[in-house]
């Protein structure tokens, strides 16, 4: 696939095989009232196809309007965006068919049924009928689809908003928050759903602020603070940019070992009965230091940087 | 097509479509029941009865009134007595006349209890419904898209169809056309119903062609007049993001100007106030014209000191300064609204 953007002059190197790809998106809301405001300045992104592709972000800091942006809904200041290749939001109309998407949580008229609801939005879109009770089954809402939606709980609105995005058969699906209001075993199938989804060769935009199930669920990453990309790439990748080579050790006799261990060039530092000690080249060179001085470790781990973590230190960096 | 279909069923499968039409149907039927049982059928013992009336009447007015001139008579004359009533001098005493008991058919009538009769009365009825389905035009417009925008429907339609200017054209197309089809239904069935009065309750008779032609004229411009306030509605809905907007606005013109600059235009004497209210228009449409007194005009003779028995001037509303009106209307809060729309940002 060629991207359009790969065409314009001082375009980032973007992946080939990217399915989304923005670049330099910036977007300014204007208000009488509250002046204005940068929503995006400058932002980047590109998300490869077949993958789930997570989408983070504090409160705030631009991803609902980027996802609102791509689809159309918000004008973009400045920037380019490609979705299958093709500039958007001109291309839209035609790229619209392969995209499902749900901004936010999205709300139905509460005196139509579960069905009905899809039944005329696939009737708008010009979808086949049965595709309506075989996304009904993909979410789980089978049983409850001739209920009105005011009767369905959060998490029951939330399953009809990913099936509404399901009805195309999209091979791009975008969700913004897909697991509120969702119950553990319903995050739990959103997961199995975005995984089949990408096997079926689909690639997922996942949009959340749930970090363990992004770290688990997601092949990359793109993280994105004050509107403006902090880091992007496959999720090990990430951590691993903010991995500082740390070790937690226990070990008798713990402010000796300090000691020995800071004259030897590691910085420590104490921590919840443990020693935390960075600088060292391996494992190994921490055990051997202290063998030498009759000083025995019990226990010694790697801490490895987890999304959350990370996200947090990314995203403080940027605010500070 | 798929577009119109789903919006089709959405207009028309929401509750408050259906609640709004139940309520027009509803208060269209209490019109129907006060119609019917106002008007009685008149026959050969009521008839009789008018007569009857009229001539008592010609019987004591008569003596009474044959007095009155003989007294004026004798006053020109210088003959009259003390207690008779003065005229005055040169007074034409022929003048002095009993009021026309003569049995003729409008006589008849007026003897007789009120009738409803389809030739004359069939178009005020239509007028009636037109004011009532305008009203139900402007709601439903107002709610089937404002309702889309506070739902966040609007945000999820554009997802599957990413075409701005045809997706809010197909929905506005979608409303007048259903909305032109409920009306004629409707108005079909209330002048069925208002036939059936006059034949059960009234008169039916003498329907030509050019009654028939006269009343689709006039239902022609009910309907007419329903489908400009539905997209007037539809159009300050969408500008508004939710139906709040429409009402809101429909209510506060009513209470500001419809009212309270009413009274203040009367208050100030201001020259033939009528013609800066929205409803004088919409009467005289569904009238074709409709006719005022210019109060003011007596006012300025007087101030300039010729007010002698002034008669006020008349002036006329005329269909169309309210095509006029109400084209331009549409045009500019439709036209605001599609500019608005394609441009704007969906939050």
């Amino acid at each position: 696939m060629t991207g359009a953007l790969d065409r314009l002059p001082g375009a980032a190197p973007t992946s080939s095989a990217a399915v989304i790809e923005i670049e330099g998106l910036v977007k300014t809301y204007r208000s009488r009232r509250r002046g204005s405001r940068r929503a995006l300045d400058g932002f980047d992104m590109a998300v490869p196809a077949g993958q789930v592709h997570g989408f983070l972000g504090p409160n705030g800091s631009g991803k609902t309007t980027t996802l609102r942006t791509l689809l159309g809904l918000v004008r973009a200041g400045e920037g380019r965006m490609a979705i299958f290749g093709q500039p958007v939001p001109r291309a839209l109309p035609e790229v619209a068919r392969r995209v499902g998407a749900i901004v936010e949580s999205p709300q139905f008229f509460g005196n139509f049924t579960g069905r009905r609801t899809l039944r005329l939005l696939a009737r708008t879109g010009g979808v086949p009928m049965r595709r309506v009770d075989e996304v009904l089954e993909t979410v789980g809402l089978a049983d409850r689809a001739g209920d009105r939606v005011k009767g369905y709980s959060l998490g029951m609105k939330q399953r009809l908003a990913v099936a509404s995005a399901l009805l195309k058969s999209p091979d791009l699906l975008i969700l913004d928050e897909p697991a509120n209001g969702l119950d553990p075993a319903g995050i739990r199938e959103m997961r199995d759903l975005m995984r089949n989804l990408v096997s079926s060769g689909a690639t997922v935009l996942l949009s959340s602020h749930i970090l363990s199930e992004i770290q688990v669920i997601c092949d990359s990453v793109t993280i994105i603070s004050k509107g403006r990309r902090v880091a992007a790439g496959p999720v090990a990748d990430v951590l691993a940019s903010q991995d500082k080579g740390e070790y937690r050790i226990r070990v008798g006799e713990q402010d000796r070992a300090a000691t020995l261990l800071a004259e030897a060039g590691a910085t420590v530092r104490a921590a919840d009965g443990h020693l935390v000690v960075a600088g060292a080249p391996e494992p190994a060179w921490i055990t051997q230091t202290l063998g030498g001085h009759g000083l025995w470790i019990s226990e010694l781990t790697s801490v490895a940087p987890d999304l959350e973590t990370v996200f947090l230190q990314l995203t403080e960096e940027v605010a500070a | 097509m798929n577009l119109v279909r789903a919006e089709l069923a959405r207009l028309f499968g929401r509750r408050f479509t259906k609640i709004m039409l139940g309520v027009v149907v509803l208060l269209l039927l209490v019109i129907g029941f006060g119609l019917a049982s106002s008007s009685h059928k008149h026959n050969a013992q009521t008839r009789a009865q008018a007569l009857a009336q009229i001539q008592q009447m010609r019987a004591q007015v008569q003596p009474e009134i044959d007095a009155q001139r003989a007294d004026c008579e004798a006053q020109q004359r210088g003959e009259a007595s003390a207690n008779a009533p003065k005229f005055p001098p040169g007074f034409d005493c022929s003048q002095i006349q009993a009021p026309d008991f003569s049995p003729t058919e409008e006589n008849l009538n007026n003897f007789q209890p009120h009738q409803f009769v389809f030739r004359t009365d069939a178009a005020d009825t239509l007028m009636v419904m037109g004011f009532l389905l305008a009203l139900l035009g402007f709601a439903v417009g107002a709610s089937f898209v404002g309702a889309e925008w506070s739902s966040g429907g609007m945000m999820n339609l554009l997802l599957w169809r990413p075409r701005r200017v045809p997706v809010l054209f197909g929905k506005l197309a979608t409303l007048l056309g259903g909305m032109l089809v409920a009306g004629v239904v409707l108005s079909v069935a209330w002048l069925a119903v208002v036939y059936g009065i006059a034949r059960v309750r009234g008169d039916a008779s003498r329907i030509t062609s050019g009654l028939l032609t006269s009343l689709a004229l006039t239902d022609a411009r009910a309907l007419t007049l329903m489908l400009f306030a539905t997209a007037i509605g539809f159009g300050i809905a969408s500008l508004g993001r939710n139906t709040a907007t429409a009402l809101g606005l429909a209510v506060g013109y009513v209470i500001v100007l419809e009212i309270g600059t009413r009274i203040v235009l009367q208050l100030t004497a201001v020259s033939r106030p009528e013609r800066f209210f929205l409803s004088n228009y919409m009467l005289a449409w569904l009238a074709k014209s409709q006719s005022y007194l210019d109060e003011s005009s007596c006012r300025r003779k007087a101030a300039a000191g010729v007010a002698v028995n002034c008669e006020p001037t008349q002036w006329t509303l005329h269909m169309n300064q309210s095509a006029v009106l109400g084209g331009v209307l549409v045009a500019v809060v439709l036209l605001w609204a599609f500019v608005s729309f394609r441009r704007r940002d969906i939050t």
